[in-house]
């Protein structure tokens, strides 16, 4: 029922203000300055070292990693905070983005001391990248299904298989990839017996192919690992538990703002090009999409309270994310209704950018029919 | 979020469990259901959130609101909000007496919401406001909409009045009010279409098990999260104190999520009970037939979602972001 569904919270702290500022004044400064000019999709595409680099420098990476290790221990929601303004204003962060969402709180939380001294201080520097090798070819929504595997040799291991989509890793120094411990037949159950391992990118036995998008952009790889040597201490975390360490992630994975406002640079500038007196029909598709974002907004917030309360609000992070990547895909159809081509030459690029990249909304980190399966779950109907 | 009384909100469930049953909603078409606006009245839950200075029972906007949602859910067939969230906001920013009884509240002038069974019309004019007794005020034709709560046009004549909100800003309450309620009938139209999932059998299994209906209920779930946080936003907003135009685009907000749920989710509960939901032995219809009517109740979603477009528009597009963080307000903590 409905009511199962729980989104206590929604105020963020009136301390997340001063980061906000802070971003925000960075940001608009950088725009200002040329550095970059505000594009949709960014956190995926909007490959940028320099610019996570500079991120790095002003302290706006690994932000709730312990100091130790160069983070600066502040707290998830100013985290969330840095996040979505970073979104709203199209900053390139693809680079650092995964990264500073997932693989730094994976090694914090599964690695061991001499992984974490080894890696979390270039990665909260904004100097290395990582990349998520979870999708094979024959294993998409079914994830449990991988075949690639990992042998045990003496001091290491050896990774075999083929990791597919994978994003940016032609850019990237590592990524974590999930792999068979234990074969299926021995595991006792196929979410058993897979293990996460940091894998060296440019270990020898690595080849990365590029895919091409059908926008003819170079975004994601086939990555074919033969006889690849990690060794020990580059396991994350316990052998056999990749499962469990995988869905751990989930929530944090799938209820960020990324999840409806990669598209948001297009509807600000849908609001200018419709100009100040904009037609009813204009007014009522403007209006009721931003309504919709901002009711969204509230649930993304509440599910970033609870999981900085320690709860991990996992249908609800899928709820958030079905309707927030429906959402971030209309903008653009909405858009090019409003706004004919060939006046404004950066909204027809912002258009043209959303319209080429919306089919990916619904499918990365878990399509939307996945997702409402496990909401429909939760309601008590499978 | 501001707390709402735990023991309120029991008592509120209570109430409307033990007297909105289907019988009783169905009896009450065309009027209202006597026995539970005393029972209400008595228990002094028909005015939460109008301040005890204007005769009601005290109590925060939040409280006022979480009543309203629950009213929703049961389709209580009696004027609360236009009592509490609505005539009785009117009366407190007027300093003006709210009257006992069930009210209506004439916006200038024209269809008035419950006239036919209210006791007292708070009226509301650009001129002023005022409170007069139900037969001061010369009564047209009369109707009901799609669930049977009555309406009349009301021709306000010479009246006393005094200072007031203005028509525009009454009427955005009323949206606000009609919000909450579609809040609550969204979350009751899932709930029963959950119920129904798992209790009917075709094919040798609940119906529930087929994908496509699980989708279904995955789909109004989501549409009913996100306009009950529409709602959300609006209360928490003007509870924090904002201006007038700030308060209507997140009342805008609210009314045109909540009215475009009412589409996705009404048309997927009847297809998920089939024949028998489109019959009135079935509870579902007084839950749909309500959301039909009270969507185009005090604006429609098609003209609030134009209020708030061009209120946005006006202000540009660097200001949408700014304007879209400070709902809700960030709390010290
Ligand atoms: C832009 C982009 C970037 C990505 N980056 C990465 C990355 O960096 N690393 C990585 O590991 N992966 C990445 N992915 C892969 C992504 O995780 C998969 O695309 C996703 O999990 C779906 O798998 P699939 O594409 O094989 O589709 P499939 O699983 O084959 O699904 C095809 C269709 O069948 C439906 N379907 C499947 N199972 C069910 C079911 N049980 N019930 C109902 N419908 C079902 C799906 O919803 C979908 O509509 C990326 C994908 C995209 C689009």
């Amino acid at each position: 029922m409905a009511s199962r569904l729980s989104f206590p919270d929604a105020a963020l702290p009136s301390s997340t203000e001063e980061i906000r500022l802070r971003i925000r004044a960075f940001l608009e400064a950088e725009i200002a300055a040329g550095t970059y000019v505000p594009s949709c999709d960014t956190w995926l595409s909007g490959h940028d070292a320099d610019f996570s680099r500079k991120l790095g420098a002003n302290g706006f990476l690994g932000l709730t990693w312990p100091k130790q290790y160069g983070g600066h221990e502040r707290s998830a929601l100013d985290r969330f905070v840095v996040v979505e303004e970073l979104l709203a204003h199209g900053a390139p962060i693809a680079a650092h983005w995964i990264t500073d969402r997932q693989s730094g709180p994976g090694i914090l939380k599964h690695g061991n001391d001499a992984l974490k001294e080894e890696l979390i201080p270039q990665m909260a520097a904004g100097e290395i990248y990582f990349s998520i090798g979870m999708s094979e070819p024959d294993s998409g929504s079914d994830l449990a299904s991988i075949r690639s595997t990992a042998t045990k040799v003496d001091g290491g291991w050896l990774l075999n298989g083929t990791k597919v989509w994978t994003s940016q890793a032609h850019n990237n120094h590592y990524f974590i990839v999930l792999v068979r411990t234990q074969p299926i037949a021995e595991s006792g159950g196929k979410h058993n017996g897979m293990s996460q391992f940091v894998m060296d990118l440019r270990s020898s036995g690595v080849e990365v192919r590029p895919i091409r998008l059908l926008s003819g952009h170079h975004h994601f790889n086939e990555v074919v690992m033969t006889d690849v040597f990690v060794p020990d201490h580059m396991m994350l975390g316990v052998e056999g538990n990749g499962w469990n360490q995988v869905v751990g992630e989930l929530a944090f994975e799938r209820s960020g703002p990324e999840r409806y406002l990669s598209t948001y640079p297009l509807l600000a500038a849908l609001i200018d090009a419709v100009g100040p007196e904009p037609s009813a029909e204009a007014a009522a598709e403007i209006g009721l999409l931003v309504a919709r974002l901002a009711g969204l907004r509230r649930l993304c917030v509440s599910v970033a309270i609870s999981l900085d309360a320690g709860r991990l609000p996992v249908t609800e992070a899928a709820l958030v994310k079905d309707l927030g990547t429906r959402l971030e895909g209309e903008i653009p159809e909405v858009a090019r209704r409003l706004v004919a081509p060939g006046r404004i030459e950066r909204f027809d690029q912002l258009v043209a950018d959303s319209v080429l990249s919306a089919p990916g909304f619904t499918l990365r980190g878990g399509t939307n029919e996945i997702l409402r399966g496990i909401v429909a779950r939760e309601l008590g109907v499978r | 979020m501001t707390a709402v009384d735990a023991l309120l909100l029991e008592t509120v469930e209570s109430i409307f469990g033990d007297l909105c049953t289907p019988e009783a909603v169905g009896a009450a078409e065309g009027g209202l259901d006597a026995r539970l606006w005393s029972a209400l009245t008595e228990s002094g839950l028909s005015t939460v959130g109008v301040a005890e200075s204007v005769g009601g029972s005290g109590g925060t906007l939040h409280d006022a609101a979480a009543i309203a949602k629950a009213a929703g859910r049961f389709a209580a067939p009696v004027p609360l909000t236009e009592t509490s969230v609505v005539g009785g906001w009117v009366c407190e920013q007027a300093g003006l007496q709210l009257p006992d009884g069930p009210v209506a509240v004439v916006l200038g002038g024209g269809r008035t919401y419950w006239a036919p069974v209210a006791a007292s019309f708070v009226v509301v004019t650009d001129r002023g406001v005022g409170v007069v007794p139900a037969g001061a005020l010369t009564v047209g034709a009369t109707g009901a909409n799609y669930a049977g709560e009555p309406w009349a046009e009301v021709t306000v004549g010479a009246a006393d009045l005094v200072a007031g909100p203005s028509v525009a800003e009454a009427a955005a309450r009323g949206a606000l009010a009609r919000a909450l309620l579609m809040a609550g009938a969204l979350q009751q139209a899932v709930e029963l279409s959950v119920l129904y999932a798992n209790e009917r059998e075709q094919f040798g299994k609940p119906i529930g098990k087929f994908q496509i209906l699980q989708h279904y209920l995955a789909e109004m779930a989501g549409e009913a999260v996100v306009a009950e946080a529409a709602c959300d936003n609006a209360v928490d907003v003007i509870a924090a104190g904002a201006d007038s135009a700030e308060v209507s685009q997140v009342i805008a907000a609210a009314k045109a999520t909540t009215g475009r749920a009412v589409g996705i989710i009404n048309r997927l509960a009847h297809q998920l009970h089939g024949a028998i939901g489109y019959t009135d032995e079935h509870r579902l219809q007084y839950t749909t037939r309500r959301l039909w009517a009270w969507r185009d109740e005090h604006g429609s979603e098609a003209q609030w979602a134009a209020e708030l477009g061009r209120s946005l528009a006006a202000a540009g597009g660097p200001a949408l972001w700014p304007t879209l963080v400070s709902w809700p307000r960030p709390l010290a903590v």
